[in-house]
């Protein structure tokens, strides 16, 4: 029971992080509309 | 009842992108993000077309057949629009539509797209006509005022002609007619399943 | 003297004339009769069955615009809006139909021994950790999944717009983001059980004697049997075209064109439809399909008797590790 915890917290943690590591990549709006594809960038 | 259409006479249209800035200014589409482009086959080439695309309004739109939240809606004019706040910018239409009309304007998360943005061939939305929440999600919605989209209205040399299919079948086939050639109306077979003999 | 000026001046005059004439005639005969500005035009019927595809140039940066026109995007609505339902509908509904009448008719495999009441140890915290957040991820993947598919046509007439919409865009979230959770687990059980999942000639003999599910015969197997070692490789390779495929449907555009996206829609819906089916049959036979069996992930421990009924080399060979979990005595004799 408790590793199915763990694994519920660790799973809903890792997505939250993934989340907040991705959007700090993300592009200014400016620099975004003016590229094609997904906008990535440093 | 009118079935609205697009036509882009391709012999005609000298690629000087009116349409495109007529539509942009109209529905204050944001920055970088074209409901409708210009694109020119063959560029530099012999026999160089340019065509001006947008939303084709399809029969049996793909898009609104894919959409997994059946955000899609045919107008008796048989317009094709949809709603900002029903469709969760999935991506799927841009997948189905031949044509490359669905836009996503707004930035999201990494690849996320916010909700999907198209022509509406001048019809705004499913907001109460020429609200103020209607212009700010869909633009004008100058069909209620019985105008004709403003793409074809501003475009310099009449090749761009928006209006009831008949009709402007008619008005190509004329021209086609007494200049004596016309490459066709492009995107009308994948759009109508019908083409304009010429 | 004025005389023969002016001859000349008549000659020079005259010849002038000739002269223009003369050159007037061919420039109007180079003149076609008339001029057909289509002759070398481009047309789009000929685009089309070249390459199915029209393409050219434009003036703004985005350049998935320059595709003007590119019919293939109908066919793959229908495959969406159609094959992929079929297929979905057969492999699950198929299945879990399936599932049903063999539950009826073989019901669950038991302890024939009965509980001895011993219990010894088969996964550890880690491995237990791994399989559940993997397993929580894919249960959330698999319906989000399913709604993009199927929810239009089952959920959507149940509900108001508005609500649809506000749980499929939650859906689509959870779905994004608790993939990378989801990959982390398929390397992590790749790495953690592939040295026991490798095939040998013990799995031919146990999926000869039946597995122990088709009959009563308890077939001997090392710490995973033939089935498990299949669920093992369906869930690496499925779960790595669910990644692959996942990934660039997150990332669009990153590298391929709308065709790209459209074969990765394909591959991501096909492969899972497939990849849940399967899974519906690991989850059967985990729980209900198996007296004892679940407590395996679920606690972690298994009854002696369970172990010797189902994976009895396994049994031997942790008590030949002496790892003091399994006691001697008990391995008087393998199970038949």
């Amino acid at each position: 029971m408790k590793s199915f915890i763990v694994a519920c917290i660790a799973a809903v943690l890792l997505a939250v992080i993934g989340s907040f590591a991705l959007s700090a990549f993300q592009e200014s709006a400016d620099k975004a509309f003016s590229t094609t594809s997904v906008r990535l960038g440093a | 009842m009118a079935r609205m259409k697009f036509l882009c006479d391709a012999d005609r249209c000298i690629e000087c992108n009116a349409c495109v800035t007529a539509c942009k200014n109209e529905h204050e589409v944001p920055w970088g993000i074209n409901r409708r482009r210009v694109v020119t086959i063959n560029d530099g080439k012999p026999g160089e077309r340019s065509v001006s695309m947008a939303c084709m309004h399809c029969t049996d739109a793909p898009c609104a057949a894919v959409c997994p939240v059946d955000a899609f809606y045919t107008t008796a004019d048989a317009v094709v629009l949809h709603s900002k706040d029903i469709c969760i910018g999935c991506g799927y239409c841009f997948y189905a539509c031949p044509f490359g009309a669905p836009q996503y304007p707004k930035v999201g998360n990494f690849g996320s797209r916010g909700k999907m943005d198209k022509c509406t061939f001048c019809a705004g939305g499913p907001e109460a006509d020429n609200s103020k929440e209607e212009y700010e999600k869909y633009g004008a919605n100058r069909l209620a005022e019985g105008k004709l989209p403003l793409c074809a209205e501003m475009c310099s040399t009449k090749s761009l002609l928006a209006g009831d299919g008949d009709i402007i079948a008619q008005i190509y086939k004329a021209r086609v007619i007494r200049r004596g050639y016309g490459s066709g109306a492009w995107g009308w077979q994948t759009a109508y399943s019908e083409t304009i003999a010429t | 003297m004025t005389g023969l000026l002016t001859r000349v001046r008549f000659v020079a005059g005259a010849l002038a004339l000739a002269f223009i004439v003369a050159m007037a005639a061919p420039v109007s005969a180079q003149q076609p009769a008339s001029v057909n500005p289509t002759a070398s035009a481009v047309q789009e019927q000929q685009l089309l069955k070249e390459l199915n595809k029209i393409q050219g140039r434009g003036t703004i940066p985005d350049v998935k615009s320059y595709v003007l026109e590119h019919p293939a995007g109908q066919e793959w609505q229908h495959f969406h809006t159609v094959t992929l339902k079929w297929i979905g509908a057969v492999a699950i509904i198929g299945t879990l139909g399936l599932l049903v009448i063999f539950y009826l008719v073989r019901g669950s495999v038991r302890i024939e021994r009965g509980r001895s009441g011993i219990k010894i140890v088969r996964f550890t915290g880690f491995e237990r950790f791994v399989h559940w957040m993997t397993a929580v991820c894919f249960v959330v993947m698999a319906l989000s999944g399913l709604n993009i598919t199927f929810g239009r046509a089952l959920l959507l007439p149940l509900l108001a717009p508005e609500t649809f919409t506000a749980i499929s865009e939650l859906a689509k979230y959870f779905h994004n983001y608790l993939s990378f959770p989801f990959t982390l687990g398929v390397v992590l059980i790749l790495f953690m059980w592939i040295a026991g999942n490798i095939p040998n000639s013990v799995d031919v003999e146990w999926v000869k004697r039946g597995g122990g599910i088709v009959g009563h015969d308890h077939p001997p197997a090392y710490r995973f049997n033939a089935g498990q070692k299949a669920i093992f490789w369906i869930q690496v390779l499925g779960g790595t075209a669910m990644v692959m495929s996942g990934y660039v449907l997150i990332f669009p555009f990153y590298g391929t064109g709308v065709a790209g996206m459209e074969l990765a829609e394909m591959v991501h819906g096909i492969v899972a439809m497939l990849y849940i089916a399967t899974m519906l049959g690991h989850i059967y036979i985990g729980s209900l399909g198996m007296e004892g069996a679940f407590e395996a992930m679920g606690e972690g421990t298994v009854d002696l008797n369970w172990a010797k009924e189902h994976h009895s080399l396994w049994l031997e060979e942790e008590a030949v590790r002496g790892s003091g979990e399994v006691p001697r005595e008990a391995m008087t004799r393998p199970a038949e």
